[in-house]
């Protein structure tokens, strides 16, 4: 024991290191027990001088009870004391979950204590007799530890304060972003068009009201529509249409755009499909559909309007061919009714002469010269030698008034919702014969037709499309000019060219000609929708129409139509 | 000028569809008049050009020349002659005009009922008869005008009675003519 004290009275410069290190250690507390009170008063005398608060206590009883109390910073202990021994007393202050360093002061080399000692994790031991260095080094570490305990408390304290601030933010973000996608999405459920959004796994994203009302989603698939596959919630009708909207998309990187026609309740809808890319992957699908009826039947309007248009422009020329036979036709059934009444006149003269005669009498018997006047009277070798080329002229004439209403009836009439079978070259040649009065004085005509399979189309309305280029192409040629009329049939797909010698379309022009209201002619004379017309006939075919010019060498328009072997989803009546 | 009415009178009708020239050969096949036909307009104009026609008849819508072209030139050419339109076009604008213009006589619509085109034909023929009376009659006229001059001239003294007298006797025997052909 006066070992101990010797040595920690002497060495001064240590003082110095502990008070140098720690300014101002009197917020660190540290107890003391020993039953020794030399050995307490050393370490109190030497920690008080190094500006540490120092507590007291002689035995392990106490100690617990004041460690409890002040919780001090760090305990210095002996482990071998009356009443309660330091193992027993740190036992008890951990109990009462105060985790203050220790350091164990020991006599003996008790290694029994000291294992007992070691579950405690003290801060160390120190093996008296001991050095002040040993017990300084100790305290310093103490002091180390409390130190960067309480940085670790503060820098724990201002995350904390830093991670509800950041939490706050976020809250607040998150607030604002929930209230911009509520406002986003009534914004898109109170849209005049319908969007659904899908995933790459086709599953839906985001559905707005009126794409669960145009794809009739069932009132018991709403709530699972967000997430799970189209097909769970879209109506099974859409299935492949909307699978082919995907795989254009898909295959083209294109926007594909198709219509849908919903026969129940007569609905047309336009349906958008494009990808979202996110550097260069695709990262969703989104479908924008609208509601096209009443445009559609708006356009219907407008094409039957064109229509007509054509039909009061073929009108004259069409009159002129009808009018002509009708006029011979209709004086030679006059001139027959003559020759009918004058036939019979005759044959009853005849009679009367032969009645005269005897029964058994031949023709040698009968005057040649009565019948001679006779038959010059009624004017009978005349009528016996024109009367059938009157009939064969009056047959004909008929012939081609009736050929000319058909070819009229094919064009005019307004076509049903299903497409029908028919030849492309009939139907051309229907549409040469409505405009042949237009071109007849004008266009030498020459057809080179392919023979052609019969393929699904809207008859009256592709009609309605070749009457108009022929009608073009008569106007195009000033005096005297040609119309080539090809029809081939190469790689499943029907092509056509119309190439006229007329005056030829404007460069500025080619681009605008299938334009509505787009046209070159005096006020009146054109409506300017023909074209645009007939590129909406031929795109409802899922063809193609397109033209080249040359100024002063005519012009040439290719129809493609691709042969349908049945209706395409989109297209229907129009 | 005018000619002797002696003379048959002839009808030209053109048209380039020849069904219909053989149906109006046959309407007319028993009517007085002589009937020529022609194919074309320019066809027309060469049977003009050697045969005195008095009425053409043409239809509108022919190939390089047009019935109202023909129908302008032959005016030129014959200003006697009676010219109709024959036609089955309604776009009937341009023909109006050429009506109003005093080129065409009548215009006659096709398909054309018979009994009206044959009274059409019929009183265009009497027409061109009428006129050319007329003309005969004025020439007479002013022969017998030229005659009485010299007459007053010789006996100043007759010049009351002669003036009155001769003019009014040829006025009637003319007048007599012309309303029984």
């Amino acid at each position: 024991m006066l070992e101990t004290q010797s040595t920690l009275t002497e060495p001064k410069e240590h003082h110095q290191s502990v008070h140098s290190d720690l300014p101002d250690n009197s917020e660190f507390t540290i107890l003391v027990i020993d039953d020794d009170p030399s050995i307490r008063g050393m370490i109190t005398l030497f920690m008080e001088d190094g500006g540490f608060t120092v507590l007291e206590a002689e035995n392990g009883k106490k100690g617990a009870d004041m460690a409890i109390q002040n919780s001090p910073s760090l305990i210095i202990s002996d482990i071998r004391m009356p009443e309660m021994d330091g193992i027993e007393m740190i036992e008890k202050i951990r109990s009462q979950n105060c985790q203050m360093p220790v350091i164990f002061m020991t006599g003996y080399t008790e290694y029994e204590s000291l294992s007992d000692a070691i579950q405690f994790q003290p801060l160390g031991f120190l093996h008296k007799p001991f050095e002040p260095n040993q017990l300084l080094t100790l305290v310093k570490r103490a002091v180390d530890l409390k130190r960067s305990e309480t940085a670790r408390e503060d820098n724990e304290r201002e995350l904390e304060t830093r991670i509800a601030n950041k939490t706050g933010q976020l809250e607040f973000k998150t607030e604002r972003l929930e209230a911009e996608k509520e406002l986003l999405r009534g914004i898109m459920n109170q849209a005049n068009f319908g969007l659904v959004a899908l995933d790459t796994n086709c599953c839906v994203h985001f559905i707005n009201v009126l794409a669960v009302t145009f794809l009739q989603v069932s009132p018991e698939n709403i709530d699972i529509a967000i997430g799970a596959h189209y097909k769970d919630s879209v109506a099974p009708l859409f299935h492949r249409f909307l699978e082919n909207q995907i795989k254009s998309v898909v295959d083209t990187q294109e926007i594909v755009e198709n219509d849908f026609y919903l026969e129940q309740s007569r609905q047309r809808i336009n349906v958008v499909t494009y990808a979202i890319r996110h550097n260069d992957r695709v990262t969703a699908f989104v479908f924008v559909i609208h509601d096209i009826t009443e445009k559609d039947n708006l356009q219907r309007k407008l094409s039957q309007t064109a229509k007509l248009a054509s039909i009061g422009e073929l009108a004259a020329g069409v009159a002129h061919e009808i009018n002509n036979p009708l006029g011979f036709v209709n004086s030679n059934c006059n001139t027959l009714k003559e020759y009918f009444t004058s036939m019979v006149e005759y044959s009853k003269k005849l009679e009367l002469l032969y009645a005269g005669r005897p029964a058994s009498g031949d023709e040698k018997q009968c005057p040649d010269d009565s019948i001679t006047n006779l038959k010059a009277e009624y004017d009978v070798s005349f009528i016996e030698e024109d009367g059938s080329s009157l009939l064969n002229e009056t047959v004909e004439g008929l012939d081609r008034v009736s050929k000319i209403v058909m070819d009229l009836k094919a064009f005019a009439r307004v076509d049903s919702e299903t497409m029908e079978r028919a030849d492309i070259n009939k139907l051309i040649d229907n549409a040469l014969n409505l405009v042949r009065n237009e071109t007849k004085y004008k266009l030498e005509i020459c057809k080179s037709f392919e023979e052609l399979p019969e393929v699904l189309c809207f008859p009256g309305q592709l009609i309605q499309v070749f009457t108009n280029l022929f009608i073009n192409a008569s106007h195009a040629v000033k005096d005297k000019g040609t119309l080539t009329i090809s029809s081939n049939f190469t790689n499943d797909e029907i092509v056509l060219t119309v190439t006229d010698t007329g005056s030829g379309i404007p460069e500025a022009n080619l681009a605008v000609i299938f334009d509505p209201f787009f046209t070159t002619k005096e006020p009146g004379k054109g409506t300017g929708m023909g074209l645009s017309i007939s590129y909406g006939i031929i795109e409802k075919h899922d063809g193609s129409i397109s033209v080249e010019s040359e100024i002063d060498k005519g012009t040439t328009f290719t129809i493609k139509l691709p042969v349908l072997l049945e209706q395409p989803d989109h297209g229907d009546g129009a | 000028m005018a000619e002797k009415t002696s003379q048959k009178l002839r009808l030209l009708v053109v048209d380039d569809e020849a069904n219909i020239l053989k149906s109006l050969r046959r309407l007319f096949r028993n009517d007085p008049f002589e009937l020529n036909l022609a194919n074309s307009a320019e066809e027309a104009l060469q049977v003009m050009a050697s045969t005195k026609i008095h009425v053409l008849l043409s239809d509108n819508k022919m190939p390089n020349m047009t019935g109202l072209e023909l129908i302008k030139e032959v005016k030129g050419l014959y200003p006697d002659s009676i010219r109709m339109l024959f036609s089955g076009e309604s776009d009937m604008t341009s023909v109006l005009n050429a009506v109003n213009q005093g080129e065409v006589y009548r215009f006659i619509l096709k398909p054309w009922n018979d009994q009206e085109l044959k009274v059409s034909v019929n009183l265009a023929l009497a027409h061109w008869k009428l006129n050319n009376d007329l003309e005969q009659m004025r020439q007479r006229h002013n022969e017998m005008q030229d005659i009485l001059r010299r007459i007053i001239k010789k006996h100043p003294e007759l010049e009351p009675e002669c003036s009155r007298n001769l003019d009014c006797n040829e006025l009637l025997n003319r007048y007599e003519d012309l309303t029984i052909s």
